[in-house]
This record gives structure tokens, C-alpha cells and sequence, in this order.
């Protein structure tokens, strides 16, 4: 046994850690690249090549609901959260090849560069619906009035549904989020989830008759196009893909939103450059993504037994990938620890990599640009006015509400 | 007239995230190198298809070089 690795803090919600993760990654990568940590029952990747290696290879397998659905669940259990296991199996997230290539040939042209052009107008005037009601001098609340509602509505918009029923479609996703970041463990949450799967698809279900013979310029009729071609792809399969897409468009992005403003509110000089440049606002959200990125990790299962810096991860064994640490490992980037809006290239992995690379990514900069430039050409003097406290969470890095900016 | 002929076909390392999209749409035409990234392996240049692969690059990795001709 490594006694070292005893010294380790295992408690991945330990609220130093958690407020500060930085030097624990830096620690992990250096004395502990593939730990293994007892509390979480799994072992952890930090080291950028590592994490990169694992995201890019077949031997990590994507798909961890199979075997909580089948080990973890009693006939009964199996039987009643059926639906939700469906839907969730169907995620391209949890799929491995093949059905993940089936899966994700669904989107080959949903999220083009040239399909998200198309989405821009869309975005455009949900910015300023959103941007309209705020006045200098204000208070808001970054969270809440903008940076919650905003990604949601865009996407919801964007799969075709009408404008009065955005509001059912938010508490959809937000319970299907809930179970997907807290865990599958908690009935509660597992029938909450699962009610809304079940209304949800029934919704889409409507939408996606009243576009058979009459398609519309929106996701659902794209996706349904491509169906409609491919003999493998199924109705459920373009539902499901619906339901991912506004979980997977709307918290992420949320959290996008909140973690790099409120980083570049406290770099007075850097917020300077990006108002008298918007240009290089690509690039500042490209390093935003790196140095406070949405997800500070990823699971995987070792597919085969695998061997990694004198450690044997066995069959089956979970598996965190540390993207956080990852990006931040200064064997990849120089000055990991400061945030450089003009960084070029920024091989961050914050949306993945390899086959699960993010689908929305497009989607996500452009809504991000726009957002930031807007708001630093109509509020230039924002400032945030709390302390910013993270959520204790495993995988996401958020901020916990509210935060309140005044705009000047 | 002019006409375009299709005289190489571009991906950018420093761009391509290796997510596939032109793998898995024409197998027989890329494939993924060990590090990651995506490679042409076909000897010739079918144009449809590397403009569907450009097309389907979530990150415009793939770009495609033209000479144009003047008969």
C-alpha cells in the first residue's frame, strides 16, 4: 500500500477544495496521477495527457447507466423506472459505439456551424428580451434573471416549441438535471425525473406530429429530416435527442455564463481590453472555459483491465476525469494559473474530446459572445456585489445563487 | 467560364478534437490517427464527400483548397 496516498483528502465535496481546487489538482497530478480514492469509490485522472488519453480511447466506456440500471436496481425498481432508464440509455453522453455512431449520426446536422448561423437570430433577440428589462444603476441577479432562463429558452426555441410553454419545458429539464448531477441514488428524485420524461416526451410527441407533413426551420424538423433518411434511426431516437438537448444546452451554459463574467469582473484590465476589443471575446471565452470551466470532471468505466503510472484500474472500475485539472496542468499551458483572454491555441478539454466531444459547442461560444459583448457595451461599469461562493458538486463547478451584479 | 477543382483537403491539428463525424460518415475515406486527430486516407479526392465532411465538422476543422481552372 502507498502510504502516501493515505495523506490524500479523498472528500471531493471538502469545502476547501471545493472553493479552491487548485492546489489539490496540482497535488494530484504530481505525487497522485491515477489515484485511487476510497470515498468515492473510484479512481481519478488529473494529468492533461492522461485525461486526454482516456476521452480519445475505447478501452473508457461512456455508458454508466447500464449497470446501475441492471446491478443496482431490483426487478421491481427495473419495472418502474423503465422510462427513465430509456430515455437515459438513449443519451449520446451514455452511449458507447456502435450506438453511439447510430446515436450521433441524429445530429451530424443539427449543429453544423452553418445550422448555428441559423440560430443566431433566434439567440439574438432572446438577448435582448432579456437584456431590455435591465436598467443602469440596478441590481440583478446574474443567476436568475439572465444566466438560468436565457440558455433554456434559446434552446427550447431553437427544438420548436412555442413561446407560452418555455416554462414547462425549464421544470422538465430542471428535474432531469437534478438527477443527472446529484445522482441517481434518491427515490424522490428518481420519480421526479421520471414524471418528466414521461411528460416531456409526450410533448415532443406533438410536436414531432404536426411536423411529418409539415416541416418547420427548427431542430425537431432538422432532426426528423435526418430520420427520415436513415433506416436505424427511430421516433424515440429524435425525442430523446430533444430531451438531451435541453438538458445538455442549459445548465452547462448557464454555468458558462456565470463562472467566466464573474472571473472577468474581478480583472478590471482584462474587462477593459475585451470592451475595446470584442474580437478577442473568442478567444476570452475559449479561456474561460479553461480556467473555470462548467465541469470540473467526467465518468468513465474501464472497459478491460488498464494499466496507468504503476496502478491497475480493473474491469468495471469508475473512473473521474479531471478536466479542471487537466487544464490547468502546466506541462499543457503556460502560466496555467492566470487567466490570458487572448490565449492561442487553448487545447482546453472543458467540452470533452474524441467522440464525445460537445455537439453544442458552436452553439454554446455563440451564445456566450454574444451575451458578454452586449452586456459589457451597455453596462460597462458592472460590478459584482457579493462573495463568490462554488457549489459543493462533484462534476459541475457553479456558483451558488444569487449573484447579484450591479450595472453601471 | 471558370471551374473549380478540388486539390487538397486541409485539417487542422490545432483545430480537430477527433470527434468522428467524418470517421463515422465515410469510414473508407478518414480515419483517426493514435493521438487522436482525424486523417484523409483516401488516395483520391472525392469531392462530395469531403464537402459533406467539411460540412459536418463540428469545429470547421476541415477545409478544402481549390485551384481554379480557366479553360
Amino acid at each position: 500500500m502507498n502510504l502516501a496516498a493515505v495523506d490524500v483528502n479523498d472528500d471531493l465535496l471538502n469545502n476547501e477544495i471545493v472553493q479552491n481546487p487548485s492546489p489539490y489538482y496540482s497535488m494530484l497530478r504530481e505525487q497522485h496521477p491515477c489515484f485511487w480514492n476510497e470515498r468515492w469509490r473510484g479512481w481519478v485522472l488529473s494529468r492533461y495527457d492522461d485525461v486526454y488519453f482516456a476521452m480519445h480511447s475505447p478501452k473508457f466506456l461512456a455508458d454508466r447507466i447500464t449497470p446501475w440500471y441492471e446491478n443496482r436496481l431490483n426487478a421491481e425498481e427495473r419495472e418502474r423506472y423503465k422510462a427513465t432508464y430509456e430515455a437515459l440509455h438513449s443519451f449520446v453522453v451514455f452511449t458507447d459505439p456502435p450506438d453511439h455512431t447510430r446515436l450521433r449520426r441524429i445530429f451530424g446536422r443539427a449543429f453544423t456551424p452553418k445550422a448555428v448561423m441559423t440560430m443566431k437570430t433566434i439567440t439574438e433577440e432572446m438577448v435582448h428580451w432579456h437584456l431590455d428589462k435591465w436598467e443602469s444603476g440596478k441590481t440583478v441577479d446574474l443567476n436568475a434573471d439572465l444566466a438560468y432562463p436565457l440558455p433554456a429558452n434559446v434552446i427550447s426555441t431553437i427544438i420548436g416549441a412555442r413561446r407560452e410553454d418555455l416554462g414547462r419545458l425549464q421544470n422538465w429539464a430542471e428535474a432531469i438535471t437534478t438527477l443527472l448531477l446529484a445522482g441517481v441514488g434518491d427515490d424522490k428524485r428518481l420519480d421526479r425525473a421520471q414524471s418528466a420524461f414521461i411528460e416531456f416526451k409526450a410533448y415532443l410527441k406533438v410536436l414531432y406530429g404536426e411536423r411529418v407533413n409539415n416541416p418547420q426551420n427548427d431542430m425537431m424538423s432538422w432532426l426528423m429530416e435526418v430520420q427520415r433518411n436513415d433506416p436505424l434511426l427511430t421516433e424515440d431516437d429524435v425525442l430523446h435527442s430533444c430531451i438531451i438537448l435541453l438538458n445538455a444546452g442549459h445548465e452547462t451554459t448557464q454555468t458558462l455564463i456565470c463562472n467566466t463574467l464573474t472571473t472577468l469582473l474581478e480583472l478590471p484590465d482584462e474587462l477593459e481590453f475585451l470592451r475595446k476589443n470584442p474580437q478577442s471575446m473568442k478567444t476570452a471565452i475559449e479561456e474561460g472555459l479553461r480556467y473555470n470551466g462548467p465541469l470540473k470532471g467526467t465518468i468513465r468505466l474501464a472497459g478491460e483491465d488498464i494499466q496507468m503510472h504503476d496502478k491497475l484500474m480493473r474491469k468495471g472500475d469508475r473512473v473521474l476525469l479531471l478536466m479542471g485539472a487537466a487544464n490547468r496542468d502546466p506541462a499543457k499551458f503556460q502560466e496555467p494559473e492566470r487567466f490570458i483572454p487572448t490565449r492561442d491555441p487553448n487545447p482546453h478539454l472543458s467540452f470533452s474530446h474524441g467522440i464525445h466531444f460537445c455537439l453544442g459547442a458552436p452553439l454554446a461560444r455563440m451564445e456566450a459572445e454574444m451575451v458578454f459583448n452586449e452586456l459589457l457595451r451597455r453596462f460597462p461599469k458592472m460590478k459584482v456585489k457579493n462573495t463568490i461562493r462554488w457549489e459543493p458538486r462533484i462534476l459541475g463547478r457553479s456558483i451558488a445563487a444569487p449573484i447579484q451584479i450591479e450595472l453601471g | 467560364m471558370t471551374e473549380r477543382k478540388l486539390i487538397r483537403i486541409n485539417i487542422d491539428v490545432n483545430l480537430c478534437v477527433g470527434s468522428g463525424m467524418c470517421v463515422s460518415s465515410y469510414p473508407d475515406k478518414f480515419a483517426l490517427k493514435p493521438d487522436g486527430h482525424a486523417q484523409h486516407i483516401a488516395t483520391t479526392l472525392d469531392e462530395a464527400a469531403c464537402q459533406e465532411a467539411e460540412e459536418l465538422c463540428p469545429v470547421s476543422a476541415i477545409s478544402l483548397i481549390y485551384e481554379i481552372e480557366t479553360p
